[in-house]
């Protein structure tokens, strides 16, 4: 067996199973049985994503004529020619009518096979010319995967995926049932892979260095989510204890679904607000289940990833009534699209960016596509006239940002009020506080905003300039740096003034180390992935709220993260009962001989 | 029919663009056109096939022409092959 490999724990839960290796960029091709009705139009698919395919190359063809000379140019001559070659399209095409398969698996085993075969030439130079075939497969294929994206939802067996790293949109599809762990080479523990992975009920590690390298499509791997190891080709003392590993933290999920049916209310009888963040329609009966009090958060971009065009007003009206009925009487906060970042692909040819995250994204790109706000902002109106809805605006930088889309907004309740349509005259409009500028501005944004909810994925992220997918600066994203909870206390406070209802959507909310904090200092609400809400709602029914107000205050006063989290460490410790006896970092006890030495982390 | 053995004379081999020139040369001609090595034969015709053949400098291929003006092409043909292909 291979030695035990350390990631960021970004997933808990324990799996072992096959993996199956996803290279970047990669294009899983979907395989599907046709039927007989279906072959002339499978074909003639083809026949047009070759066409799709071939205008795109021209246009290479021409640039680069232009750019770099007719010389520069002429392998897409080349391009063309395989594109023409009856050995592709014709193969492609009886294939199809032969074995009643689908365009893409046809295809893709001519390509990949003719590949495979050239890239084995004793010819070093020849076997270069294999990129050639494969630059001229992924281009067809692209045309013929929907959204031009791979779909982990065409897996055909559970397996455990491994990848440099996970785009949002290539888990937005993944079929939970499938996929039995995520292990990633980047990405940390509030990468939008980790937080679909938790929200799926899916263990996953991330920031596992070559991972790629050492493990084949196939090769057995373990996964423990819980404390962040993985084990390639694990022995079966080892994957017996990884199955005794999966059955306690069975054991353990269903002693904290004990408490879903039980409020969220301090020993001295304060309540918290308890839902839950959702991407997904699925998302609502999760949480539900965990015992939600309604929907912190919906991020609405992730209902459209990986459609072709943004959904228009009456798609949008329709996706979200049905989930506003399911949760009500309980509400739901519906966020404009946040889109851009590393959340590509509904949106067509944004320029590339060098730091998206600075970019364009979020009410940015609302703020500019008005017609594209206008309908959303419409959809969710009409929503309001059926049950509770509350409206938030992503990045928020300050008060001009949040007049224009209040403008618009009264932009479309007009338009709404002329063609008679319903909607809630009073929808509450909020702000997500998530940029240090907002929340030095929180005093005037709370005077603007009929609510505020702070989202501190992206907060933490701005204010300590950390990026949260970059493994090599990773650890320094904390959730308990004292200039977070500073900023945190400073948003509560502003809002209270104001009379103004303050929640937090963010991953901290999660943070059984944080809870006693956050409602020390008065957070009205904790949003979170469904599945995490037991745990703390277990650290809330614990405390009391002077208790929890005592923990706030001296957590205030310390001057370092380490200060803060001994404070909460204190004050939290025996709140989660015997369940759980190391919070924050859980840690499944290894046996000593599979443990990581600290010279083999380093060598990895 | 006509059947001759060459011996590719360009340095890098028939790779994409002679491949390609190849196919666009023998496409001019209404006879069929083979190409074999060793144990493989593909369509002259075909820039996969020629691909596939990887023929590397120094390498021996057979081109084989069936039909009405199968000499001429042959002809071009292997003087395309035997001279260096004018450029890589």
């Amino acid at each position: 067996m291979d030695r035990m490999i350390s990631g960021i724990a970004a997933s808990p839960g324990f799996a072992v199973g096959e993996a199956h290796l996803l290279h970047r960029g990669e294009i899983l091709v979907e395989e599907r049985k046709l039927e007989p009705d279906e072959v002339e139009a499978e074909v003639r698919r083809f026949e047009s994503s070759l066409e799709k395919a071939r205008e795109e190359i021209e246009a290479l063809q021409e640039k680069i004529t232009n750019t770099m000379g007719e010389e520069g140019a002429r392998i897409f001559g080349v391009h063309q020619m395989i594109l023409h070659d009856p050995m592709v399209v014709e193969a492609t095409k009886e294939g199809i009518r032969q074995s009643l398969r689908n365009a893409g698996a046809v295809f893709d085993e001519i390509m990949g096979g003719m590949r495979d075969t050239l890239s084995e030439a004793a010819d070093e130079y020849l076997a270069q010319r294999s990129l050639d075939i494969e630059d001229v497969r992924r281009r067809v294929l692209m045309q013929l995967a929907p959204g031009g994206r791979l779909l982990l939802r065409d897996l055909r067996r559970p397996v455990v995926v491994v990848a440099e790293e996970l785009t949002p949109s290539e888990t937005a599809h993944l079929d939970p049932e499938k996929v039995l762990a995520f292990v990633t080479e980047a990405g940390g523990r509030t990468s939008h892979a980790a937080i679909m992975a938790r929200s799926l009920g899916v263990p996953a590690v991330a920031g596992v260095s070559r991972i790629t390298e050492r493990v084949r499509t196939g090769s057995l791997i373990a996964v423990d989510g819980t404390s962040g190891q993985v084990a390639v080709n694990p022995d079966e003392y080892m994957i017996k204890f990884f199955e005794s590993q999966k059955a306690i933290f069975a054991e353990l999920e269903r002693e904290l679904l004990k408490l879903k049916n039980l409020p969220a209310v301090t020993l001295d009888g304060r309540e918290v607000e308890l839902s839950a963040n959702i991407e997904f329609p699925e998302g609502v009966e999760s949480a539900l289940n965990y015992g939600a009090r309604g929907i912190g958060l919906l991020r609405t971009e992730y209902l459209y990833l990986g459609c072709e065009e943004l959904p228009s007003e009456d798609k949008q009206y329709s996706d979200y009534l049905k989930m506003v009925e399911q949760v009500a009487p309980d509400s739901v906060i519906i966020r404009t699209f946040d889109l851009g970042g590393d959340k590509v692909g509904v949106v067509p040819a944004t320029p590339l960016e060098r730091n998206p995250f600075l970019g364009w994204r979020a009410i940015r790109v609302s703020l500019a596509h008005p017609k594209v706000f206008m309908n959303q902002l419409r959809a969710i109106l009409r929503t309001s006239a059926h049950g509770p809805v509350k409206l938030i605006f992503p990045m928020i930088s300050g008060l001009e940002e949040l007049m224009q889309a209040k403008e618009i907004l009264n932009q479309a309740k007009e338009s709404l009020s002329r063609e008679g349509m319903p909607f809630d005259e009073d929808l509450p409009v909020g702000i997500m506080m998530e940029i240090p500028a907002a929340c030095a501005m929180a005093d005037i944004l709370a005077a603007e905003a009929d609510f505020l909810s702070i989202g501190t994925n992206d907060l933490i992220q701005y204010s300590l300039a950390v990026d949260r997918g970059n493994a090599q600066v990773a650890y320094l994203y904390q959730e308990l740096h004292p200039a977070i909870l500073r900023q945190v206390k400073m948003v509560i406070d502003a809002g209270h003034r104001h009379g103004k209802w303050v929640g937090m959507c963010g991953e901290m909310s999660a943070n059984p180390l944080a809870t006693m904090i956050l409602i020390g200092m008065g957070l009205d609400e904790l949003s979170m992935s469904p599945e995490l809400l037991p745990e703390i709602k277990k650290v809330i029914r614990s405390c009391t709220h002077a208790e929890a107000k005592a923990c706030a205050d001296d957590a205030l006063n310390q001057n370092t993260v380490e200060g803060v989290t001994g404070v909460a460490r204190r004050y939290t410790e025996g709140k989660l009962g015997e369940l759980v006896t190391d919070v924050g970092e859980g840690a499944a006890v290894y046996p000593p001989l599979l443990q990581t030495t600290e010279e083999e982390k380093e060598d990895a | 029919m006509i059947r001759r053995t060459v011996t590719i004379k360009n340095t890098l081999g028939l790779h994409a663009r002679p491949a390609a020139l190849f196919v666009q040369t023998a496409a001019r001609f209404k006879c069929d056109v083979f190409v074999e090595r060793d144990d493989i034969r593909v369509s002259g015709k075909s820039i996969m096939g020629i691909m596939m053949l990887a023929a590397e400098h120094g390498s021996r291929i057979t081109i084989e022409t069936e039909g009405r003006d199968d000499q001429e092409c042959m002809d071009v043909l292997t003087a395309l092959v035997t001279s260096d292909f004018e450029a890589d």
